[in-house]
């Protein structure tokens, strides 16, 4: 089925976009537990249409968690995720066709080559050969992955997966870019080509949600973050309101609390220690 | 222009071992010595064998020849690298050479070679018996040189026509077909050996003679004999043959070098026209790439991938279950070729039809993520498993039909054949999604892995048991031609319907799989 005819054919699923008004992505209430571990407890979210939108927080705060039940990848406790009007629960292959997703370590078939890995992707997606066969070419010429199109996945860098990763994630033209850390790995031109990639399809009505580490390209890239901590909410909004003048690395560990080290403390690593 | 490549041939056989001092020239005269003594020893025993028992020897010459010529056109295909590489077409387009001086002057080095030699000794036996005239053994001498450049020419045009083909998909996923089938006919053709010695000694086998006497290196032995036995209007009908062989061959050659030279590849790639499809897609392989390409197509070419050389441990998986079936369907040979068919491909497709996941490791997360439509990738990866063990499968019938004079059973051992892989794919992708194992990272459980193994094993049993015991009950009163039929569209409506409901639980609950396959 064609992305288009998707759209078509589930207009209803959730009322149509109508329903979830002007945000491409709606969380309610979002809770998954793991054994006793609450890793997304009562999570509300909603991501306006072509956005960029942001998800920080610190190491095990439930980003990837969040991000894996957005997208329809693990079933909810109890809430649900709204995609560009479509209920992901019960119906998370039709929010699917909608989304496109980029994992931090992309997860692709690394026994295919980069072209044959775009051409499977586009066939899974029922797009026409034609189309695929133009878009690849045009993605892995941008993304610098013309000269190494015939390899092996197997043999990608990390940087090199990510991209080809990036691309299968865009073949399909999705309505809202879904991405776990895209910048890690990547070189400083890379990462300016994705940029201005991301830009692109933004201004094209597209709604790019990531989640980073790195503070400085939240603030650079988002109109909107989030900030999630122990699997809750921490702080919404704007770069602007969120920094409050600060930079927003400085907000971030002044909201979810810094560790200064003690004077004193790994005196050991000093050269002239003995 | 000849000349050039002449010496050229003589510096590279001398660099051959690419090391210099002793120890080259030492592997360069032995390379002589072995084809010598090797060349001179098998035409001498044909030749020997040829005096004392005429009627056999005749045909054990032909045999012999028919061998020789076998090897020299399959080396090119079977081992790449180890070809004359100064007759690859894309390392002499560097230079002003024409076709015509190409083919004459790689020709001639070509003769220079010990394998050259060692067919013309192979071939020249006769001319070493006792009691010859000396037209006879002049006609001999003639004939051995006509031999040994019909071997040539024939291994030169291969290699011409396989030039630059890894420049080539489509030429790759051939090769790789051909190999895998005449590797096959060349390990069942030494295991029946015995049965070939056996028809050899009995002279049973008068139409293979016959059939052998007619083609190019057959009619170049088949000269050499009526020259013996005087009949002299059949040595020239022979030796045209031969000589026509030749003439063809160089032109075939030629015409794989000016293909080269004008499209920079070789004899195998699409022109710029396609056939169903607009654009040509890298995914899909010959032959799926004559299909509309869709779902099922992109999974099928995907699998087809992992088994032909992607996935060294799915390669590994196909070729050991192939061999196997051999074996065992070999041994199965003394209960009828039926009998046989159903054991190679019991042992051919039911090892791995059970665990289609099994290379995509963290790919299956990727289907996830895309909420692939998962029946049409089920049925495309259950079906790439037949699209190799069927060809192979006629393969093996084909050779066995021929070495045991089976060919009346032929048809019911195909069709019980394919019944079979139908049945065991069906089964097979219900296993798949019941218990999958991840095989590149060794997760998954590996106990009810093997318990579904044993399942599909019974299940299959079970089926080919009350197929056997439905074809004993009805065989009377339904013709066998009927009972064929039956048993064919049975066997894949039941295998369909299994692959299409287990594509249905699949889509129910792939959650399941990724968390069993998730590394």
């Amino acid at each position: 089925m064609t992305p288009d005819r998707a759209t078509t054919a589930t207009a209803d699923v959730a009322g149509g976009a109508a329903r979830s008004g002007g945000n491409a992505v709606e969380a309610t209430g979002l809770v998954k537990t793991f054994g006793t571990a609450r890793a997304v407890d009562g999570v509300d979210l909603a991501i306006p249409r072509e956005s960029f939108y942001g998800i920080a927080g610190p190491n095990g705060a439930g980003k990837t968690t969040m991000i894996r039940l957005l997208t329809g990848l693990l079933r909810p406790d109890t809430g649900n995720a709204v995609i560009d009007g479509v209920r992901v629960w019960p119906h998370p292959d039709e929010a699917k066709q909608r989304l496109g997703y980029v994992p931090d370590n992309p997860v692709l078939f690394d026994r295919l080559t980069g072209t044959e890995m775009l051409e499977f992707a586009g066939l899974l997606r029922g797009m026409e050969p034609a189309v695929i066969h133009h878009r690849s070419q045009e993605l892995l010429r941008i993304l610098d992955m013309e000269g190494a199109s015939d390899r092996v996945i197997a043999d990608y860098s990390l940087g090199m997966t990510k991209r080809i990763g990036l691309a299968a994630a865009l073949l399909h033209s999705p309505r809202v870019l879904v991405m776990d850390e895209p910048f890690g790995s990547l070189d400083p031109v890379n990462t300016q080509v994705m940029e201005e990639m991301l830009q692109r399809y933004r201004t094209g009505g597209g709604t790019v949600v990531f989640s980073s580490h790195v503070m400085d390209v939240v603030e650079r890239l988002c109109d909107r973050v989030v900030v999630i901590e122990r699997g809750r909410v921490r702080a919404e909004g704007t770069v602007a309101d969120l920094a409050h003048g600060r930079s927003l690395q400085q907000a971030f560990v002044d909201l979810v609390g810094g560790r200064d080290l003690q004077e004193g403390e790994l005196g050991w690593l000093s050269s002239s220690s003995g | 222009m000849a000349l050039v490549l002449v010496r050229l041939k003589l510096a590279l056989q001398r660099r051959a071992l690419g090391g210099r001092g002793i120890a080259q020239r030492i592997g360069f005269a032995l390379g002589w010595l072995v084809a010598l003594v090797l060349g001179f020893s098998v035409g001498a025993v044909v030749a020997e064998f040829s005096a004392r028992l005429p009627a056999p020897g005749d045909l054990a010459l032909l045999i012999v020849l028919s061998l020789v010529f076998v090897g020299w056109v399959v080396t090119p295909i079977l081992m790449p690298g180890s070809a004359d590489q100064m007759a690859d077409p894309e390392r002499l387009a560097l230079y002003p050479l024409t076709p015509r001086q190409q083919v004459t002057g790689l020709l001639l080095a070509g003769l220079l070679a010990p394998t050259a030699l060692f067919a013309f000794l192979t071939a020249l036996g006769g001319a070493f018996t006792a009691d010859a005239a000396v037209g006879v053994r002049l006609t001999v001498v003639g004939c051995a040189v006509v031999f040994t450049v019909l071997c040539l020419t024939a291994s030169r045009a291969t290699q011409a026509l396989l030039g630059g083909i890894a420049n080539s998909r489509r030429g790759r996923d051939l090769v790789v077909l051909v190999t895998g089938v005449i590797g096959l006919g060349i390990y069942l053709l030494t295991q029946d050996i015995h049965r070939l010695t056996e028809s050899l000694g009995a002279m049973q086998q008068p139409s293979a003679e016959s059939a052998l006497s007619w083609l190019p290196p057959g009619a170049v032995g088949q000269a050499m004999i009526s020259a013996q036995n005087g009949q002299w209007g059949d040595v020239a009908v022979r030796l045209a043959v031969a000589i026509a062989s030749v003439g063809l061959l160089l032109l075939l050659w030629a015409w794989g070098i000016r293909r080269f030279a004008s499209s920079g590849h070789g004899g195998f790639r699409h022109s710029t026209a396609k056939t169903r499809s607009s654009v040509a897609m890298s995914l899909t392989p010959f032959p799926v790439d004559a299909a509309r390409p869709s779902v099922l197509t992109a999974a099928m070419s995907q699998q087809l991938r992992y088994y032909l050389f992607r996935s060294p441990r799915a390669f590994q998986s196909m070729a050991l279950s192939l061999v196997l079936a051999g074996f065992v369907g070999h041994n199965m040979s003394s209960y009828g070729l039926v009998a046989e068919s159903a054991a190679f491909a019991l042992m051919a497709i039911a090892l791995h039809a059970p665990n289609l996941f099994a290379y995509d490791d963290k790919g299956f997360t990727y289907l996830l993520i895309t909420g692939g439509p998962w029946r049409p990738v089920l049925i495309g990866k259950a079906l790439a498993g037949p699209l190799i063990v069927i060809p192979v499968m006629f393969a093996v019938l084909f050779v066995e039909a021929g070495l045991a004079d089976g060919w009346s059973q032929l048809l019911v051992a195909v069709v019980v054949g394919v019944s079979v892989v139908a049945v065991a794919v069906g089964l097979g992708a219900f296993v798949s999604i019941w218990e999958p194992q991840n095989r590149i990272e060794r997760t998954g459980g590996r106990r009810r892995a093997l318990l579904g193994l044993a399942v599909e094993f019974v299940l299959l049993f079970a089926i080919m048991f009350a197929g056997v015991l439905a074809w004993l009950l009805l065989g009377g009163p339904v013709s066998a031609t009927l009972l064929t039929l039956a048993c064919l569209i049975i066997s894949v409506l039941l295998g369909w319907v299994l692959v299409r409901a287990a594509g249905s639980r699949l889509a129910r609950d792939p959650f399941r799989i990724e968390a069993l396959l998730r590394p």
